[in-house]
């Protein structure tokens, strides 16, 4: 039986959220006989006709993509076509938007399992892989490590939603990056039959520190010190600033932003940068300071959130009324 | 101009100048990056400590399911577990397990076991590579094993010297071996 592979195509398409595009793949393994074949599409849309029979016991296809500045292929989505296979929708969301799911280490995900009425036994695995923390993707070079995160067996008809922080080891669970991968099996005897697979990348929580002074330092030279922030794993779609008021630092206040300082991204991966202060202090008048470096991501509802702050005593003997006052600077 | 009239004019310049970032930050104008309703800051980062914790009291699982031990074997996550992987120029494409039909002594190199450099679809890689690879289509019966590929062919395979893919349908599949006739 030969069978269109469009409808499949296209509802991994609708799946996905987003387009084929051109140079992606979608391997076809034919359950039973083991053969594969990969369909690798010349154009984002059209029809193909898949020269493996689907089989009697079905085929999976996976749907795979190396976007942005990804170096390797990883997956997008899979599901099994067939007679006979027992019909489930798998969804991950986060509070980030983004295609293929992200999340950050520290927010929890939700997963969305529908069965459809069928009295055919589901299990629903969880698993895992690491990331290399520089390469941000796994390291293909070392044999892959596969944590065996839960299962659960599903009730037919109805939808089960789970929602879970990230169980990725890492020695420091801020840092954990890698990607979980949800997978709904049949068994079939002894046999695991994979129907439906849906996976979603966490990213660690960014930090950051300032160098070049210290909390607490008091500045006595005229001249600005040389002041850097260091920022690690910002958020791939993430903008981020230094922002400084006047007074000791406390949580919670608005201040002036350094604009010079404003770092956008909107990656696939997350974004180490040094940020150089400039001139920060030369117009200031003498007095307490705080500075902030702040991150806004799609979490928190696009809230700023703190990665770091330093409070310095600026003690130059310059109270020039010229100079800028941020006591004036809106709370 | 007296000197201190001079003196204060260039002051107030000089602060005019450097007041710009400020005052532009101030009211959101300038930097075109920044949201226009600017929030302070409502959270700090969050420490291990106070995720472990979160977590811990954060109960994980499915609502109507139940947990089970009865689970499949870790199976096989990326693409590169089950594929062939060719690697050239510091670059490499996949193909599925037993695509390549022939493999002269002098290829052996262009097999990895994980990839390496970028990821280039088999299409393009071939035609950036065509001085060393060859592609061969089977018949869906030769992919099954169900027939075996002609004898006369895999001579001409060994005379060629080049690396030969197989193809059904000009896309890249995997051949199982000829299955001994019932």
């Amino acid at each position: 039986m030969k069978t269109f592979l469009t409808s499949a195509l296209y509802t991994l398409t609708l799946t996905a959220a987003v387009s084929l595009q051109a140079g992606e793949l979608i391997r076809q393994v034919q359950q039973g006989s083991g053969l594969v074949w990969d369909y690798h599409p010349s154009a984002a849309h059209g029809n193909a006709r898949s020269s493996l029979p689907v089989g009697a016991e079905g085929s999976l296809l996976t749907y795979y993509s190396s976007r942005g500045e990804q170096q390797c292929l990883s997956l997008l989505d899979s599901m099994a076509i067939g007679t006979n296979i027992p019909q489930v929708t798998l969804e991950i969301a986060s509070e980030d938007p983004h295609f293929p799911p992200r999340t950050r280490a520290d927010k929890p995900f939700n997963v969305y399992v529908r069965q459809g009425k069928t009295q055919k036994p589901i299990t629903l695995v969880r698993q895992g892989q690491v990331y290399h923390p520089k390469l941000h993707a796994i390291d293909e070079t070392t044999p892959s490590v596969k944590s065996q995160l839960g299962g659960w067996k599903l009730k037919a008809g109805r939808l089960s939603k789970g929602a879970f922080y990230t169980s990725l080891p890492n020695s420091d669970v801020t840092r954990a990056e890698g990607v979980e991968t949800f997978t709904a099996y049949h068994k079939h005897g002894e046999k695991w039959q994979p129907l439906k697979s849906a996976q979603i990348q966490v990213w660690p929580v960014a930090s950051a520190s300032f160098s070049g002074m210290q909390n607490g330092q008091a500045i006595t030279s005229k001249k600005t010190p040389k002041t850097y922030v260091n920022c690690q794993n910002l958020y791939p779609d993430s903008l981020t600033f230094v922002q400084i008021y006047r007074g000791k630092q406390k949580l919670g206040r608005l201040g002036a932003v350094l604009t010079t300082s404003v770092v956008r991204f909107d990656s696939s991966v997350p974004q180490d940068q040094k940020i150089p202060l400039g001139e920060w202090a030369d117009t200031l008048a003498d007095g307490t300071y705080t500075l902030e470096l702040l991150t806004i991501t799609p979490f928190n509802g696009k809230r700023p959130e703190r990665l770091a702050a330093v409070t310095v005593v600026l003690d130059r003997g310059m109270h020039s009324p010229s100079i800028v006052d941020l006591s004036t600077v809106k709370k | 101009m007296k000197p201190l009239t001079k003196t204060i004019l260039q002051a107030l310049a000089m602060a005019a100048v450097f007041s710009v970032p400020f005052l532009f930050a101030e009211s959101n104008v300038g930097e075109e990056q920044l949201p226009a309703n600017m929030k302070a800051p409502a959270q700090s980062r969050i420490t291990a400590d106070e995720l472990s914790k979160a977590k811990l009291a954060h109960k994980q699982g499915f609502d109507g399911a139940e947990q089970t031990s009865d689970l499949p074997m870790a199976a096989a996550l990326s693409i590169y577990d089950n594929s062939t992987i060719l690697v050239h120029g510091g670059n490499h494409t996949v193909l599925p397990p037993r695509a390549v039909l022939h493999l002269p002594k002098k290829y052996q190199g262009k097999i990895s076991t994980h990839p390496v450099g970028k990821y280039i679809p088999w299409p393009e890689f071939y035609l950036a590579n065509r001085q060393w690879l060859f592609t061969y289509q089977v018949t869906e019966r030769q992919a099954l094993g169900q027939d075996a590929i002609n004898e006369n062919v895999t001579v001409q395979f060994q005379k060629m010297n080049r690396l030969v893919v197989s193809l059904l349908e000009n896309h890249p599949v995997s051949v199982a071996p000829k299955r001994p006739s019932e």
